[in-house]
């Protein structure tokens, strides 16, 4: 058999560690709606292997607001980890509805009135999502959830559908430079 | 030459076995059965895993836009199909219910206003769209994943600058990754 040389050849890289991940079909918040609450109580616990690894999240899903009546609300999202707010999305749905008002009463049966106004929007749709990546430098457990609130109000209820949330753990390499927060 | 002693260090993890990916780019608008899901502009990726408990991760971004230039309520929505099946679809991704004071008389000479006129009219709206999605297809055979799209109403849509990614991820260590649900 003849023989072969073997050619030693180095690699450097990242090493995806642990994936995990969880889905909530539909959720609604219908009470305290201006408060941060989590998706569907849903949540994934994640133990680092390594203290100095990259723990990336990826979320998406759908927001409604279920007002039957003129609003302007704003909405947000938040990644909570350990209860303390890692990242957040402020304003990623709302408008302020707008038209002239009558500047009189509209003659006989009041057929129109002054500050009545006929532009009008409810129950917007909209999809959302966000990634985010940080190092929680421990090896304790992270409890990563995603949270929504009405900033504007707490009056109208908020739909979450199809809700799906990714955790990575991702080794990082013993090259330094190669990653981390640029 | 000094022997080195070469020390075994294993080390666990999951591995980025395949990465594929697809694009429309430019506009694609779905002008018939707009109420059914429809694939956009039949794009798609066939990806055979190599390990049956490996993880397919799932990532799209696109923009859409209602091309209806009448009021309307229509609502989109987009899904994830793995070889013909409903993987995971998102609802409710654009639309809202557009409202305002009826009048509530005739009014008055030459008909200036009538009853069921409504000003409040929201046309032609657009969105950014993204999904992110994980499944275990527990086998080897061919995964032909698409992305479709549909509205409420038998309306044109179009979409814009489909952006699809598909990647296949070794499982590593079960306990350390999965369906966490």
């Amino acid at each position: 058999m003849p023989i072969r040389k073997i050619t030693k050849r180095v690699v450097s890289g990242n090493l995806l560690i642990q994936f995990k991940y969880v889905e909530e079909d539909s959720w609604t918040q219908n009470s305290s709606q201006s408060t941060f609450q989590t998706i569907g109580g849903v949540s994934i616990k994640l133990t680092p292997q390594y203290a100095d690894s990259i723990l990336e999240i990826n979320a998406s899903g759908t927001l409604r607001s279920q007002n039957s009546s003129d609003t302007h609300d704003q909405f947000a999202v938040r990644l909570l980890v350990n209860n303390s707010e890692e990242y957040i999305q402020s304003h990623i749905l709302g408008q302020s509805p707008y038209g002239n008002n009558h500047s009189h009463t509209g003659g006989r049966n009041d057929r129109t009135a002054p500050t009545r106004r006929t532009g009008h929007v409810t129950n917007q749709a909209t999809t959302f999502g966000y990634s985010h990546a940080y190092i929680p430098s421990s090896t304790n457990a992270q409890d990563i959830q995603t949270q929504t609130r009405n900033i504007s109000s707490a009056r109208d209820s908020i739909l979450i559908q199809d809700f799906f949330m990714i955790a990575k753990e991702i080794g990082i390499p013993a090259l330094g430079g190669l990653s981390g927060p640029q | 030459m000094a022997l080195t002693r070469v020390t075994k260090h294993i080390i666990h993890g999951s591995l980025l076995v395949q990465f594929k990916y697809t694009e429309n780019s430019g506009s694609w608008v779905l002008t018939t059965s707009r109420t059914t899901y429809t694939k956009i502009n039949n794009k798609n990726v066939v990806m055979t895993p190599q390990y049956a408990d490996s993880i397919l991760e799932n990532s799209a971004s696109m923009t859409m836009r209602q091309e209806a230039g009448n009021n309307n309520n229509d609502q989109l929505s987009i899904a994830l199909f793995v070889n013909g099946s409903n993987e995971y679809e998102q609802t409710n991704i654009l639309g809202n219910q557009p409202y305002g004071n009826g009048h509530s008389h005739t009014g008055g000479r030459n008909d200036r206003t009538a009853p069921t006129r409504r000003h409040g009219h929201v046309t032609n709206q657009r969105t950014a769209v993204g999904f992110t999605h994980t499944y275990t297809p527990a086998s080897t055979n061919a995964q032909d994943m698409d992305v479709r799209a549909k509205s409420s109403s038998d309306r044109n849509f179009s979409v814009q600058d489909f952006f699809f990614i598909c990647k296949e991820i070794s499982i590593g260590i079960t306990t350390l990754s999965g369906d966490q649900t």
